[in-house]
């Protein structure tokens, strides 16, 4: 037998403008100091101020919440951090929701402030209908939630299991085409439905 | 204020270089490659970031649209059997995997009401009693594995001729049989690259004994581990090396992936430890679009006191399959990792062939060496970052959780699985169950 080789093919780079729309707000996110991995840090409780409360991942309730931002925005100028309560459901919803959620995010910030990074967003998620930790830490750093509040026993698990969790890159689903032809898709929407107000 | 400049070029893309330059900024004086980048138990570093120019080209594969759930079951009674298959797929499972020891089963009995595809490991290599099964139960697959006996056994079923002979005759009847153990080198303690190249290597060792011009499906037993992203490039270079194989040889074989639970990472006392990695390794299986995901074994069960907690576990198992994945497989970091566990693999594959094929350096202990010493480093690392607790309350043991060394001298060394708790399990063991 012939040495054994793998048949490649090459990149297609058609996707460009769907990345573009998919991909990681440019430096909108703080992250950590000595890890540049996308981090959440799990709690037992949350005690500082939401100040702002997304009901779910619909065009309507983002746009809702794109607007209270936009109206608020003297307040917000004197705040480092936004808290920004969101709904954690499916994987892909949560996914997409938020890469649009914070593309948006980026470009009212560079229209009201002239730069994309001004205002930093804190994600909160609160899970209730979760039986592990693992998964649910996962899908949160893969969808770039910044916190995430469980419940005392998932919290306890998660101290014991911190161990065992894999390293994870800045974004680890770049590239990945079903995200970013659903991200592009929501986030027309999205735009198209906050523009016509 | 106007949004209608909100456009997809609003910001533009961040390039390596400007990535490297914010890191090395934030870094203030720290080395990166020491803070930021892990290399895996194969040499392959994991980078904090990854772009699209990382890759020059992408790999072909393809992936089931559905993932079935099946269970296994350890056929000690035919009826009971039985009824714990009928009860199993009537709580969800899409199929069953019994496993037996008797080739005079009556398997009327065993099958009775079981529509749904079922799989039936033997642990004997018998033509005739394949023949009566395959001839009277399409729905039945039975699988065989001679390498993997040796393997695990360190005895061939009768000796190399015979083995191969009888493959060669069962795969005639039956020609979806053929199996490969890729977990057992993943318990055992083999890096991904050591389980790809040993399985890659049984594959031709097959097509040179029996030819695998006379299947027409290919199945792999894969477990896996916790490292997330590894993991699923690990099963997804598997399929991409095996389809690579089979058009070297201009041969069209299915391919499916049947992913038992790892008995490597399962922990004797804490079975809120056992609950998460079983849903991470379910988590990842989806990921990979493997085509089986299997329920906890009954024999990795070691306290009377679980079993209610693995029922559970089945249930949450079935449903989380039908959640969505996270459609990861094509993204830049997993291709780019698929690649380089593909580039290292091909070495171990041309050093092995090049000494002589899998069963030659199993003969000569070469492969458990090579094991060992991969399964050690693993033992040390994790020993510094994971301490066993001593359990707060004494459960109801169902079986000695421990290797066992006195027994029948193997004809060949077999390769052991090994648990990554067990040596700190041990001592609290003892201390809990040796009197009594």
């Amino acid at each position: 037998m012939d040495k054994l080789y793998v048949n490649y093919i090459e990149i297609d780079m058609s996707n460009g403008k769907n990345q573009q729309a998919a991909g990681f707000p440019p430096f909108t996110r703080g992250y950590h100091t000595h890890n540049f991995s996308t981090q959440v840090t799990t709690k037992k409780l949350f005690t500082d101020s939401i100040h702002f409360r997304l009901s779910d991942f619909s065009v309507t309730q983002m746009t809702v919440l794109f607007n209270e931002i936009v109206l608020q925005k003297e307040l917000h100028h004197k705040t480092t951090t936004i808290n920004l309560k969101i709904p954690f459901t499916d994987a892909i919803d949560t996914i997409i929701s938020i890469r649009t959620l914070r593309t948006v995010l980026a470009c009212i910030c560079d229209d009201l402030y002239k730069s994309p990074n001004t205002l930093k967003f804190n994600f909160i998620a609160f899970p209730e209908a979760i039986n592990t930790i693992f998964n649910t830490h996962n899908l949160a750093k893969i969808a770039q939630v910044d916190t995430l509040v469980v419940n005392d026993r998932l919290y306890n698990t998660f101290i014991k299991i911190q161990s065992l969790l894999p390293k994870f890159p800045i974004d680890c689903l770049s590239g990945s085409k079903e995200i970013e032809e659903k991200t592009a898709t929501l986030f027309l929407k999205v735009y198209s439905e906050f523009s016509s107000y | 204020m106007k949004m209608n400049d909100i456009i997809f070029e609003r910001f533009a893309a961040i390039s390596t270089k400007q990535w490297k330059q914010k890191i090395q900024y934030e870094l203030q004086g720290l080395d990166y490659q020491k803070t930021l980048v892990k290399s895996s138990a194969d040499g392959i570093p994991q980078l904090p970031f990854y772009s699209e120019s990382e890759l020059k080209y992408r790999s072909i594969a393809d992936f089931p649209k559905k993932i079935n759930t099946c269970i296994y079951i350890t056929v000690n009674n035919e009826a009971t059997a039985n009824t714990k298959a009928v009860n199993a797929i009537n709580s969800g499972f899409t199929n069953i995997c019994f496993t037996i020891f008797n080739a005079e089963l009556d398997m009327d009995i065993l099958l009775q009401n079981i529509s749904v595809s079922t799989f039936i490991i033997p642990h004997f290599l018998n033509i005739d009693s394949y023949k009566k099964i395959q001839a009277n139960y399409p729905q039945v697959t039975v699988l065989s594995d001679p390498i993997g006996k040796i393997t695990q056994t360190g005895n061939w079923y009768r000796n190399f001729n015979h083995d191969f002979e009888q493959l060669d005759l069962i795969l005639n009847h039956s020609p979806s049989s053929l199996t490969i153990n890729q977990s057992l080198f993943h318990d055992a303690g083999a890096t991904p690259v050591q389980q790809l190249a040993y399985s890659l290597t049984q594959l031709k060792q097959y097509d040179h004994q029996i030819s695998l011009k006379k299947c027409n499906t290919i199945t792999y037993f894969v477990a896996v581990g916790t490292d997330f992203f590894i993991e699923i490039a690990k099963l997804k270079a598997l399929r991409i090396l095996t389809n690579s194989y089979f058009e070297s040889q201009n041969i069209t074989l299915n391919c499916l992936l049947f992913q038992q639970k790892s008995q490597r990472t399962i922990q004797l006392f804490d079975s809120d430890i056992n609950h998460e990695i079983s849903s991470i390794e379910c988590q990842i299986g989806q990921c990979a679009g493997v085509d089986f995901i299997t329920a906890y074994p009954e024999n990795y069960l070691y306290f009377k006191e679980d079993i209610p907690i693995i029922n559970a576990q089945n249930k949450l198992l079935i449903q989380n399959i039908k959640n969505s994945s996270i459609p990861i497989n094509d993204a830049i970091y997993i291709e780019k990792l698929t690649q380089q566990l593909i580039d290292k693999t091909l070495v171990l594959f041309e050093s092995i062939e090049q000494g002589g094929g899998f069963t030659n350096q199993l003969r000569k202990g070469i492969i458990q060496k090579k094991i060992k010493e991969k399964e050690s480093a693993e033992q040390k690392a994790f020993n510094q970052q994971f301490t066993v607790t001593t359990p707060t309350t004494k459960k109801t043991p169902i079986h000695y959780p421990f290797l066992k060394t006195k027994g029948h001298s193997p004809f060949w060394k077999p390769i052991i699985k090994k648990r990554l708790t067990a040596p700190q399990e041990k001592p609290i063991w003892d201390k809990l169950y040796s009197n009594g």
